[in-house]
């Protein structure tokens, strides 16, 4: 298949597959919860009241009214009124992305250095030390819950020892000037190094908490493709012509080990957007996995959706771009 | 035994022998792997930890010296002691007890997740991969719009709005992980139906039904299986995560995520509460690991020499 046509037929899917994301969204918020007036206004608001709010949020229309409004909107941009803000959800969306977003690609940028480094060193060395230690790394990078261990290193280097802050996306006394959101890249902007290094020290805990499970799988993933690329034929002719290990392996080898991990780093993001919910509470980040945390608490039936509906659609995203740039560097993957 | 027997030797000999003689293959296969098993030592550990998680689980109100949800509030947040090895918490409750009775409610999750979502994704799988066609195309798009969404923020979502108790949370997840299953299902399911005993079947007359609950499934289950305890561990943490972030099991129910979380607002000056019962998750999410770790060892033939 022509890359053309496959990534045309990857994107009739994937609306598809948004279509069918709006659907399960609106069952889990609109058909699934029994009662969502009582759940917002509480047991004992009178019965008016409740008509009024079942009106307002067009409870009162039929299932299939209710979807067809419920798409209109989706079509048109409107995620509808946040019941607990009172702010169209897509705005307070657009106010915590940014967080959610620089959190993610420090965490992805320091899970794919860490872990290609530790699977390479493992694969050359194996069975050293080094390949040891980076397979407990992983092991336990996959088994450790990330919302206790976040805990424990608040517990060890904020509360014991003083060296990191506790949580947040930088101290309450400092006041970033807004301009594309993102407090690192803003700061730069405005030549506030105070503020960048602050910054910079409330990333250091979430980004490794995130990170780690992410870079644990990369670095099994890598460990085995690396391992695998070494025992091929062309490897050997290489090392037969003369060339030196180092160049073999940083020339030859690397470049083909590295391809599986392509594929793996666009499902760690899933995993990474998973993780985000509960590295953001932990740490009081100001993000959408906290935004999606508070809202399903609170039971803010627009938020709930409007948040889920995003997380879905940046994943999709982005593992349409992983499958394209696959399919880019292997033509067999095209089928 | 090198001199081969014939199939005379064989109804000679007592119907035990020709048992065994049919299932010699097989027999040697898991004799095989037995080997493997002793000589992968990850995978040992990690049963060695699941066996005694499971027997903790099993003794456990024999095994708890003090009650899980009695409270006592004269010596609340005390220090990890003799008496109280894991200390107490802000109730007065003996943390250890708590983790200990925990461990139960973690079985009954891993065990009910398991069987919903293996069942799940075997109809789901089979019913694709044997048919094809259109019921293919239809079922595979419905799982892969199940995929679009990251599994914790689904299950979380599912929690949510069923009202989140235990109960829910299990459903919740259930509901998610049904996916990976499916997926391998089918896989098997369109092995197996291109077979030629398949279409004998058929043409003796069988029903797809028939076919696909007496000779596809049987062969489709033991991948799912092997699957699945590698994805225990992963099961745990979400269930736990849940826990944490009170969209599953509520208090005074001891899960270990909900554990964690109760400890969270005492954690400088009482770190007991959380570090115990995340240690719990992190020793038992281990031992799954090493163990889907080892049986992924064992079953791939390029370690089998």
């Amino acid at each position: 298949m022509e890359l053309g046509s496959f990534i045309l037929k990857r994107l009739f899917l994937m609306v598809l597959v948004i279509f069918g994301v709006l659907i399960i969204v609106f069952v889990v918020t609109r058909i699934i919860p029994a009662d969502p007036v009582g759940a917002i206004l509480g047991g004992n608001a009178p019965p008016s009241t409740v008509d009024a709010m079942r009106h307002q949020l067009g409870l009162d229309k039929s299932i299939f009214a209710q979807l067809l409004d419920y798409l209109g909107g989706m079509l048109r941009g409107n995620l509808g009124n946040s019941l607990v803000s009172s702010r169209p959800v897509i705005t307070d969306i657009m106010e915590y992305l940014p967080a959610t977003i620089e959190l993610a690609i420090s965490s992805i940028l320091f899970a794919v250095i860490l872990g290609v480094l530790l699977g390479l060193l493992s694969a050359v060395f194996r069975n050293h030390f080094i390949d040891h230690f980076s397979r407990v790394f992983s092991i336990l990078g996959i088994s450790l819950p990330g919302f206790w261990l976040g805990l424990i290193l608040i517990l060890i280097f904020y509360y014991k020892l003083g060296w990191l802050p506790s949580g947040g996306q930088y101290d309450m006394f400092l006041f970033p000037t807004r301009i594309t959101g993102f407090v690192l890249l803003d700061s730069i902007i405005s030549g506030d190094w105070n503020l960048f290094f602050n910054a910079l020290k409330h990333l250091i805990l979430p980004t490794f908490i995130l990170g780690y499970s992410s870079t644990a799988s990369i670095a099994r993933i890598m460990r085995a493709s690396m391992l695998d690329v070494l025992h091929q034929n062309y490897i050997r002719t290489a090392r037969a012509k003369g060339l030196s290990k180092r160049v073999v392996i940083l020339r030859h080898a690397l470049k083909n080990a590295l391809i599986p991990v392509i594929t793996i780093i666009g499902l760690e993001f899933g995993s990474l957007l998973s993780g985000a919910v509960l590295t953001e509470t932990i740490f009081a980040w100001p993000g959408l996995g906290r935004y999606i945390v508070n809202s399903l608490l609170t039971l803010d039936y627009p938020a709930i959706s409007g948040g889920t509906i995003f997380i879905a659609l940046i994943y999709s995203l982005v593992n349409l771009v992983v499958d394209i740039l696959y399919a880019a560097a292997d033509p067999r993957m095209r089928s | 035994m090198n001199k081969p027997s014939s199939a005379a030797d064989v109804a000679q000999g007592s119907a035990f022998q020709k048992f065994l003689h049919e299932r010699k293959p097989m027999l040697d296969d898991m004799k095989h792997s037995v080997y493997l098993w002793k000589k992968t030592p990850l995978a040992l550990i990690g049963t060695v930890i699941i066996g005694i998680f499971l027997l903790i689980a099993l003794f456990a109100p024999l095994l708890a010296p003090y009650s899980a949800v009695g409270t006592d509030l004269a010596h609340k947040l005390e220090a990890p002691s003799a008496a109280h090895p894991f200390g107490l918490d802000q109730f007065g409750r003996d943390v250890l007890s708590r983790v200990i009775m925990g461990s139960r409610i973690e079985v009954q999750i891993i065990f009910i997740i398991s069987v919903i979502s293996i069942s799940i994704g075997l109809c789901v799988g089979i019913i694709a991969g044997y048919f094809g066609g259109v019921v293919d195309e239809i079922l595979m798009r419905i799982t892969d719009i199940f995929l679009a969404f990251p599994r914790l923020v689904l299950a979380m979502a599912f929690a949510a709005a069923l009202r989140p108790t235990l109960t829910n949370a299990i459903v919740a997840i259930s509901l998610v992980e049904w996916t990976v299953y499916a997926r391998l299902a089918r896989a098997e399911a369109i092995k197996v139906r291109s077979q030629p005993y398949i279409e004998a079947i058929r043409a003796l007359g069988a029903s797809d039904a028939k076919i696909m609950f007496f000779h596809v499934l049987p062969m489709s289950i033991s991948p799912v299986i092997v699957q699945l305890t590698m994805r225990m561990g992963t099961i745990i943490l979400t269930a736990a995560s849940l826990g944490f972030l009170g969209l599953g099991a509520q208090p005074p129910l001891p899960e270990w995520g909900a554990i964690v979380s109760d400890g969270r607002s005492y954690l400088m000056e009482n770190w007991w509460i959380t570090t115990f019962p995340g240690m719990a998750i992190a020793f038992t999410v281990l031992g799954f690991n090493l163990l889907g770790d080892g049986i992924r060892d064992i079953l791939d033939p390029r370690i089998r020499r």
